[in-house]
């Protein structure tokens, strides 16, 4: 499960990688990182799981170490509590460059089943939990309104012109 | 009166109804009125921008479209509305190649976002519009003696850069309307960090020894646990509910709290649907 290696090979390094990190939004700063740790002593996963070190995360990322990287399933172990990103004294936006590695992650066919699944969710209902008559029925008994229909279609529109489907070979029901 | 379109999301209505029915009891107490926005759905969750950057954006922009469409500005009850919603809506505020590039997405469906809208969290609403003092002036029933150990949340501070809620590593607004209510806001350790929610689906093991050392601590410090969001509150009453040892911690939504000090009772405000049995509360009323 551990996400370093124990020996870099150079030729292994992908140089342009940290370019591609710094092109997502909030992950611009990655280079500023020197390695102090405030971030892995600040996460509140890398207290408990030893491997999950977002310091760790953020040289690989700057080395160029790609594959070992977008591979790893501790990826999707942040929490994305920003704990990290309050207290990095060179604002490298550590939980932001997570997401941008995850989602270069995705694109390598790396995507945890849950957001996966999430999304299909989503297009479906417009929400994670489908409202049904029987949750109004609940909420009637309480004196609370039935909640309002989602324009779903409108969601599954902007997720398939986005790409969203394509990049997680899923389908969007309904619509066009 | 202030007037705000309610935002629910999605975990609100189908688990905790009883966050949405405390909310509205206590806004229509304090002269709060909460519409419900029409039309929209999920607010993209947290996790969407690990999948791609610009759907989170345009997923937040069309909720934030049929505000802007009702003349409205939005409360959320959910952290993790509040932290999409309120980040992006900054974003979009400051970066108009993103709003251009997001309201060219939003062209296909129609809709446009031109970033007249305003994200607060309740908790937020309550302070700024109402306030700690007056709400002092309001109670029916203050609390005496109730120790109260608050769990702000992570999306409810961070990222501060952009969500500018409060002091990230003091914060004080849930702590004072805590105090308004005549219970006192204890400081406990570790009182800021995550309460797990977030990878419940990626290791829900790891996610529920968060939860359960977060109320190991509070429990030494409190007699009720206060969150202001439907995953901790979901956190925190779930890891007491199976292999839980020694005396349970009550935990209620602070709307809850605050119309029990208002003289509401416990159906009114659905304490009676909490998973863990909060009656003991009553005895500092």
């Amino acid at each position: 499960m551990a996400i370093g290696v124990s020996v870099i090979r150079f030729e292994e390094l992908d140089p342009e990688f940290k370019r591609k990190v710094m092109e997502i939004p909030g992950a611009d700063k990655l280079t500023y990182c020197f390695q102090c740790g405030t971030c892995t002593a600040a996460c509140p996963i890398g207290r408990r799981v030893s491997d999950f070190r977002p310091r760790l995360i953020a040289r690989m990322a700057i080395l160029g170490l790609k594959k070992p990287l977008l591979d790893s399933d501790l990826l999707w172990l942040c929490a994305g509590c920003y704990a990290c990103q309050e207290r990095c004294p060179q604002q490298v936006h550590p939980t932001d460059v997570i997401a941008a590695l995850r989602s270069l992650a995705v694109r390598e066919g790396n995507v945890h089943p849950s957001l996966k699944m999430k999304t299909e969710l989503i297009a479906k209902s417009g929400r994670l939990y489908e409202i049904t008559e029987f949750e109004n029925m609940m909420r009637e008994d309480m004196g609370l309104p039935p909640v309002a229909e989602v324009k779903v279609d409108e969601i599954r529109e902007i997720m398939r012109v986005v790409g969203l489907d394509k990049l997680l070979k899923i389908e969007l029901e309904g619509g066009q | 009166m202030s007037r705000y379109a309610l935002f629910l999301g999605c975990t609100i209505p189908a688990r905790l109804n009883s966050y949405d029915l405390s909310s509205r009891r206590v806004a229509e107490a304090l002269g709060i009125e909460l519409v419900d926005l029409e039309g929209a759905g999920c607010c993209g969750t947290p996790d969407m921008e690990s999948l791609d950057h610009t759907m989170a954006a345009a997923m937040a922009a069309w909720n934030l479209s049929l505000a802007e469409e009702q003349g409205l500005d939005i409360v959320v009850l959910c952290n993790g509305c509040h932290e999409v919603l309120r980040k992006y809506n900054v974003m979009l505020k400051q970066d108009s190649k993103l709003l251009k590039e997001v309201n060219e997405i939003l062209s296909k469906v129609g809709r446009e976002y031109e970033g007249t809208v305003e994200v607060k969290h309740y908790v937020k609403v309550l302070y700024d519009d109402i306030g700690p003092d007056k709400i002092r002036q309001m109670l029916k029933k203050p609390f005496k003696g109730l120790r109260a150990a608050v769990h702000y949340g992570c999306h409810m501070l961070r990222p501060s850069e952009l969500i500018q809620f409060d002091d990230p590593e003091n914060p004080h607004i849930l702590d004072d309307l805590v105090n308004a209510t005549g219970a006192v806001s204890v400081d406990y350790p570790d009182k800021l960090e995550c309460c797990g929610a977030p990878i419940l689906a990626v290791n829900e093991e790891l996610s529920n020894s968060i939860a359960k050392y977060k109320v190991q601590i509070a429990r030494k410090y409190a007699d009720v646990m206060i969150t202001a969001c439907p995953f901790c509150f979901m956190q925190y009453e779930g890891c007491q509910v199976t292999g839980w040892e020694g005396e349970q911690l009550p935990v209620l939504h602070y709307p809850q709290l605050l119309g029990l000090a208002l003289g509401m009772e416990f159906e009114e405000l659905g304490i009676n649907e909490n998973r863990i049995d909060a009656s003991k509360i009553l005895e500092f009323l």
